[in-house]
């Protein structure tokens, strides 16, 4: 560890649910001792008031720059954490890791369960001990809005932007727009209200917050926020409703219909697009239902340009100039389409735009030449974690399970929660999708003396980053090639599980260590 | 603070202090041609100072492909490769290490071969047989040869790390298994059942040129005894770095085999193989020959892969640079590669387009996965894609015709 970072760890008894079935004070001994961070302490409940105002405190007196929070569910508690230390810590050096649901819960009683909760603690210093910083990324929010189709839907869209005092283009690809859509807009200052009749739009390009639209009419205009209100699909796929779609990356489903995004795949870092559907374009509707979308994108779409700019601290992938050698295996795996191209003398160059990636890494895990690389997973914070795993304080070889966040580490922790339990000679290393890992990081774990190495991640279909799983199981299929070579198969597998499947977690655990 | 004497004494033994600072080695290295950061007339005067500590932290200092071409036109006689595998074994003693490439894979089985507790499964692709089939090679038979091997026998085919790269290069196009399968086809067509090895090793040839010369060893003695046991006269490998590793770099580091080593282009070369008549056109006539670094300057063979195309009929055209002048297929040792390696490996790949070969055959596997990658980039494809082809594969084809 690099002694000049300051790490404090924070180990909370959460009322009594992990003192009681933890020694707290050991943990906080261990990390002090053992660990070698700068601070260690121990609170009931970190997460209120009080314990909140200690942290700032401490974190202040004692100069620490980053801060493992030794508790609860990240998915509940990093969000106030965050806020909290909001200006003190940068957020990629907040880290909160589930002891409670992954060691005190599931492994009461269990005589492995404090070596388990030691190698966690020592895994989350290890991680941040590791993560290079990262500034957040921003981008200037155009202040213009485009709205495509000038039915009822988009005539009311474009109508409120402009009443909001935003400057807004109505592209219609009919000559006329209809009466109703007339009606609208008639009697509207058309000063910052510009209709283009007899209009497509035949690309989009530029990136979050600056897109630029091409137009059929040989114009390019920029926008910060766009609205697609095309109405209903008059002809089956391919029509100008899917194609514009594809050109948005928005998803079309089999009737024609721009689906809505998941909310499961829209974790609360990922970045607000500024692109938004309404009406019939989305789903069948009536008038009413329309002018009421349409007044709640105007509004979102507003707010958003309002902002002025976009600051984000989320995670994404870059690539280093001289190592990308163009060979175009990130842009083939990115679920995103984040990744283009740019022609140089002897090798294309790889650029992945900053604010469409969501840093899933599946870039990282196939690119050869470690060109790309992702500042909250490189290899150095999972072979760190890797080492305080299988290296750690167990006197016997434990099981290494990498978990996706989506459903692998979610089932884990749902499993603590209900009070199953499984083998505590296990160690959950959590990456928040299983496509960023490589067969070199899966054998390295067999290296080190991993006992065995278990892939979780989500079921097919399900996947959180589109298709990371996908990505994953052919990795896994090299790594399982590979270790059918060196006579290891047995200790390598890979499992789907659903999210928040605790049981399938039990069961596919205790199965692997058989 | 000094270099280690062990560095002192490789300054010595490498003729480095005859150096004249021409600069020719600079000249004609293709790593300094594209990376401006790397130059091998720096690194000598550098090494020289003996107090260069920055020397050992310069992550170029593990850019140096060992192609050979600077010594080749030293006219000092200066062996910089030596000299720079002696500062990387210094800069590993101090903790550097170079940047490994594939997510660090290969070196993680390379490093668990060296455990003697491994036991591998190795020789799947022994059962399979043996069936041409790939670029410019056609299968007038659709059924799959049997291979066959001995447990004694005065020949070894080692196989180096072929199966094993199926695993990460499939995509590009590259079978390892399938010139294995053909090196042995080739060799039962000469008469030959050889012995191969069920737990054979990665003969460490990586290793040694990162300056992990303890490795090395431990891969070599293991691979020393497995061979002693099987009582062979001679070994034949399709690897080119195989064969340099087992031939000069064994015996050079004190693991002596007694046994003849050589690749399996001068087996076939020096066989006067009578190949079978055929009615049948192959699809390519002209052929340009690419020389693997160790086969040719580390080797010195140069002609035994052109005797065997000419005696396959095939009419061979040189590319600009051939033989003792000819590049490097750009990368080495799976670590280190990037944009200026690329730069290489399009040069090469537009010196062979040149020629106007339909086909680029080669020697070595690790060639033709380097240009295979180098052609996963679209628009360098277009523009260069040519056919690729290991010498093993077309003799074994034409054995079958």
């Amino acid at each position: 560890m690099d002694n000049d970072v300051r790490i404090g760890v924070f180990v909370c008894e959460c009322g009594g649910k992990i003192s009681g079935a933890l020694d707290v004070a050991a943990l906080v001994e261990y990390a002090r001792a053992r660990l070698g961070v700068a601070w260690a302490e121990q609170a009931n409940y970190w997460c209120l008031p009080g314990g909140v105002a200690r942290l700032r405190a401490i974190i202040g007196a004692e100069r620490l720059e980053r801060v493992v929070i030794a508790g609860c569910a990240p998915r509940t508690h990093r969000t106030l954490f965050l806020r909290a230390l909001d200006g003190i810590v940068p957020p990629p050096f907040v880290s909160v890791t589930n002891v409670r649901d992954l060691c005190a819960r599931p492994h009461r009683g269990d005589t492995l369960a404090m070596s388990k909760a030691r190698d966690q603690i020592a895994m989350a210093v290890a991680d941040l001990a590791a993560r290079p910083p990262t500034p957040p990324r921003v981008a200037r929010i155009t202040p213009h809005a485009v709205v495509i189709g000038g039915g009822i839907a988009g005539a009311t869209a474009a109508r409120a932007l402009a009443d909001a005092g935003i400057a807004v283009t109505l592209i219609e690809r009919e000559p006329e727009l209809r009466a109703h859509a007339q009606e609208r807009l008639a009697a509207h200052p058309r000063d910052h209200l510009r209709v283009l009749t007899s209009t497509t739009v035949e690309q989009v390009g530029g990136s979050v917050g600056q897109y630029r639209l091409a137009l059929s009419s040989g114009e390019t205009i920029e926008a910060g926020a766009i609205i697609v209100a095309t109405g209903e699909a008059e002809s089956p796929i391919p029509n100008p409703t899917s194609k514009l779609a594809e050109m948005l990356h928005l998803p079309v489903d089999a009737n024609g219909f721009i689906a809505d995004a998941r909310v499961r795949l829209r974790p609360t870092d990922r970045i607000e697009r500024g692109i938004y559907v309404c009406g019939a374009a989305h789903f069948p509707c009536d008038e009413a239902r329309a002018i009421f979308q349409a007044y709640d994108v105007a509004a979102r779409a507003a707010r958003h340009i309002q902002r002025g700019k976009i600051v984000n601290d989320a995670p994404f992938a870059t690539i280093d100039a001289t190592r990308c050698n163009g060979c175009g295996d990130c842009a083939r795996v990115c679920p995103f389409a984040a990744i283009t191209f740019e022609s140089r003398a002897s090798s294309r160059l790889a650029v992945i735009d900053a604010l469409l990636c969501t840093g899933c890494g599946n870039c990282v895990s196939v690119c050869p030449v470690k060109a790309a690389s992702v500042s909250s997973a490189t290899d150095e914070q999972i072979e760190a974690q890797i080492r305080a795993a299988v290296h750690g304080s167990a006197r016997l070889p434990v099981y290494l399970l990498f978990a996706c966040e989506w459903s692998g580490y979610s089932a884990a922790e749902i499993a603590g929660a209900r009070g199953l339990t499984y083998p505590a000679n296990t160690r959950i290393l959590r990456v928040n999708c299983t496509g960023r890992l490589s067969p070199g990081l899966l054998l390295k774990a067999l290296e080190m003396g991993a006992a065995g190495v278990l892939v979780l991640g989500c079921a097919p279909g399900l996947c959180h980053y589109e298709q990371g799983n996908e990505h994953a199981a052919a990795v896994f299929e090299q790594a399982d090639a590979l270790g059918h070579l060196m006579g290891l198969d047995e200790r390598l597998a890979l499992k789907w599980i659903p999210p928040d499947d605790g049981e399938q977690f039990v069961q596919q655990v205790t199965d692997f260590e058989k | 603070m000094t270099y280690d004497p062990a560095l002192d004494q490789a300054i010595h033994t490498t003729g480095v202090l005859r150096c004249l600072e021409c600069g020719k080695c600079t000249a004609i290295c293709p790593v300094a041609r594209y990376d401006g950061g790397f130059s091998p007339r720096v690194t000598v005067g550098r090494a020289l100072v003996r107090r260069d500590e920055e020397l050992l932290r310069d992550d170029r200092l593990w850019a140096c492909l060992n192609c050979f071409q600077c010594s080749e036109v030293c006219p000092a006689d200066v062996d910089y490769s030596a000299l720079t595998l002696a500062v990387r074994v210094e800069a590993r003693r101090r903790g550097q290490a170079a940047l490994c490439t594939h997510g660090e894979a290969i070196h993680v089985w390379m490093r668990m071969m060296t455990q003697p507790e491994l036991k591998q499964n190795r020789l799947d692709w022994l059962k399979s047989g043996y069936r041409g089939q790939g670029s410019g090679v056609s299968s007038l038979s659709p059924d799959r040869q049997p291979l066959v091997t001995a447990s004694t026998s005065d020949t070894l085919y080692f196989t180096g790390c072929a199966p094993y790269y199926d695993a990460l290069f499939a995509p590009l196009g590259v079978s390892g298994t399938r010139v294995a399968q053909a090196s042995v086809r080739v060799l039962n067509a000469l008469g030959i059942e050889p012995v191969v090895l069920a737990d054979e090793r990665c003969c460490g040839h990586d290793f040694l040129w990162e300056g992990d010369v303890e490795r090395f060893l431990q891969l070599a003695r293991l691979n020393a005894e497995m061979i002693r046991a099987t009582g062979v006269k001679r070994i034949v490998s399709a690897c080119p770095e195989c064969v340099r590793a087992l031939k000069m770099d064994y015996p050079a580091y004190g693991i002596r085999l007694g046994v003849e080593v050589l690749h399996l282009a001068e087996l076939v070369a020096g066989s006067k193989v009578q190949y079978p008549t055929s009615n049948i056109r192959s699809p390519i006539s002209t052929v340009t020959f690419h020389d693997p670094c160790r086969l040719g300057r580390h080797l010195g063979v140069y002609d035994a892969p052109r005797q065997v195309l000419e005696q396959l009929g095939y009419q061979v055209v040189e590319m600009r640079h051939n033989r003792r002048n000819a590049t490097c297929c750009g990368t080495n040792g799976w670590t280190h590669c990037g944009a200026a390696n690329k730069a290489i490996q399009v040069q090469r790949l537009r010196e062979a387009k040149q020629t106007g070969a339909e086909a680029m055959v080669t020697a070595c596997l690790k060639c033709q996965i380097h240009f295979k990658c180098a052609l996963m980039d679209a628009p360098m494809r277009e523009e260069l894609g040519i056919e690729m082809v290991d010498l093993v594969e077309l003799v074994a084809a034409r054995l079958e015709a």
